[in-house]
């Protein structure tokens, strides 16, 4: 999709999601409107208004618009003459399916910046009560030291990662160049990582299933580690309480094969290869109850992709002694990574 | 006809003997009021509360029948994640309005590390309280002592009782006198309040209806709490 060409087709439209207040802003070389026509005090006007044509506090015109699929938007700093506004609408019709895009585009970005914020603000939380109960207690057994030491240093580490998909989701950070890297290392800190919280929060057990692979470098970028954190986070997200997660990487002559073993909820035919698209759940994913917004298997197959790998999940569906559907079925995401020629034992 | 020469007394004349021994009493009646957490991660301020004499019962976020929560006095819900069961869309702001539907008396804090403005704004309207998620350990104290203390002092458990009984429609002059023996028995610290209270109750010729309010709201909610607020 031609984003570029939506938006000149219909560059007059600056326009503000509501009640979010998220601006869709463009460089309108037809109608340039000041920003003084976003402030917090406008929104808050727009946020309030009716349907229809109104004049806004500066004293321009505004068309507050609810559009056929649910969302209100409120197009500031227009015409004052009717000729004008009959325009402005005519080109609004006729321009419906692009702002449909647009606004989707929108609404599923706040989606993902407030999943991030929500998980970081998590860590954020576990980082500062176990600080906080090292600084109150000078009694801690050496073993609940290093519990609540590891809480705080695998606190930041998951941030870390949190941070880098939030950066790499947002393309906030050019792609950095690849580099020789051992994946073996990735998998197993992530693995520590994610260990501990794995296990409070669900009571999820990982297993690590170590190859003969372990010292084999791939071409890599510096946010290789997603790959695994992702990986994981999906296998723990919808493995049911008190399951185990496997992990392994293993490798052969000319590729490492890394992955997770869980417990998944049943992911349809028609779904295989829909769950790799960028805010599509799985119907049983949605009505395991987990919360999610579909984008954890889209940026995992991005990630495999730059660095020429392959994904790949088999399921195999088990049922009940009654002969019904269990809730859970076995799943493998298996990641294969081509070695580089110059990497690859004789 | 009654003809009565002492003022009766109001719970204004409790105010401030109750205000001076809150902060003595404080980490008694944390241990009293059963806090429910209802998040479907570890709930990391669990341990440094719990060190502040909270007693908090996490039971994760798949929480499918709302009547688990009915032991409880305070439930604490995280917006986000929860109740997927129940409603995939409103998720910890719906278990909240079903709680406040179910049990309008229990108090419920809303938390969150970042959520959809539906989800805060919905989990808002029907929670008493809010923080997020990563609020310092004072802030949660602080709230959480607001919450315990409104269902152990005995000003706003009365405060709570009359504005029900008023609410269903009990003359204003029959609380007063409700109000009298309350209070009363309160100053005298008599650990049989609840009964007393129960006897005047009888003797006012009460509907069944408002002597259940009396009784559940409460003669129930100050058991054992006299002795514990009036003992020196």
């Amino acid at each position: 999709m031609n984003y570029q060409a939506i938006f000149e087709s219909i560059s007059s439209f600056d326009f503000i999601l509501l009640p979010d207040g998220i601006v869709k802003k463009t460089q309108s070389p037809l109608f340039p409107i000041s920003d003084d026509f976003f402030s917090l005090r406008q929104i808050s006007f727009y946020k309030t208004a009716q349907d229809g044509w109104i004049t806004c506090p500066r004293g321009a015109e505004c068309l507050i618009w609810n559009s056929p699929w649910g969302t209100k938007l409120a197009f500031p700093g227009l015409f004052k003459n009717k000729i004008g506004k009959k325009f402005f609408e005519s080109i609004l019709k006729s321009n419906i399916n692009a702002i449909n895009i647009i606004t989707n585009e929108s609404n599923e970005a706040n989606t993902r910046a407030r999943q991030h914020l929500h998980e970081i603000r998590g860590l954020n939380s576990v980082i500062y009560h176990a600080a906080y109960a090292l600084a109150q207690n000078q009694d801690f057994s050496y073993r609940d030291r290093n519990e609540k030491v590891g809480n705080i240093l695998h606190g930041s580490e998951l941030s870390k990662l949190r941070l880098d998909l939030a950066d790499f989701t947002y393309k906030n950070t050019p792609l950095p160049t690849k580099k020789p890297y051992i994946p073996y290392q990735a998998f197993e800190s992530v693995y520590r990582i994610m260990q501990s919280f794995s296990y409070k929060d669900k009571n999820v057990r990982l297993n690590w299933r170590a190859g003969n692979s372990n010292t084999t470098q791939i071409m890599a970028i510096n946010g290789f580690k997603l790959i695994p954190f992702l990986l994981l986070d999906n296998a723990i997200k919808y493995s049911p309480e008190g399951a185990s997660v496997e992990i392994f990487v293993q490798e052969s002559s000319k590729n490492i094969t890394c992955g997770a073993k869980s417990l998944g909820p049943l992911i349809e035919d028609d779904e295989k290869t829909k769950i790799f698209e960028l805010g599509y759940r799985g119907t049983h994913a949605q009505k395991s109850g987990q919360g999610g917004s579909g984008i954890g298997l889209y940026y995992l197959k991005q990630l495999v992709e730059l660095h020429d790998g392959l994904i790949e999940f088999e399921q195999a569906t088990s049922k009940t002694p009654a002969g019904t559907l269990n809730s859970h079925h076995p799943t493998t995401f298996r990641v294969t990574l081509p070695i580089p020629t110059q990497f690859q034992r004789a | 006809m009654i003809i009565r020469f002492k003022p009766y007394k109001s719970i204004n004349d409790l105010e401030s003997i109750i205000k001076q021994k809150r902060s003595d009493r404080m980490l008694d009646l944390r241990e009293r009021v059963k806090i429910m957490v209802i998040d479907d991660k570890d709930f990391s301020p669990q341990e440094n509360l719990g060190r502040n004499h909270y007693r908090l019962t996490p039971i994760g976020g798949d929480i499918q029948d709302i009547n688990v929560t009915e032991p409880y006095q305070v439930i604490l819900v995280d917006l986000e994640g929860v109740g997927g069961k129940l409603n995939p869309e409103m998720q910890g702001a719906h278990v909240i309005r079903e709680i406040k539907l179910s049990f309008p008396d229990k108090t419920v804090v809303a938390y969150t590390g970042g959520s959809s403005n539906t989800l805060i704004q919905t989990g808002v309207l029907f929670a008493d309280h809010f923080l997020q998620k990563d609020s310092p350990i004072d802030d949660w104290i602080e709230l959480l002592d607001e919450c315990i203390l409104s269902y152990t002092n005995p000003i706003d458990i009365w405060k709570r009782t009359r504005s029900r009984l008023l609410f269903n429609g009990l003359d204003p002059f029959r609380i007063t006198l409700l109000e009298d023996v309350y209070v009363d028995n309160w100053l005298k610290a008599n650990q049989n309040t609840g009964a007393v209270l129960s006897d005047k109750v009888k003797s006012l010729e009460i509907s069944p209806v408002m002597s259940k309010v009396i009784q559940t709201l409460c003669i129930e909610s100050i058991k054992g709490l006299v002795k514990l607020w009036m003992e020196n």
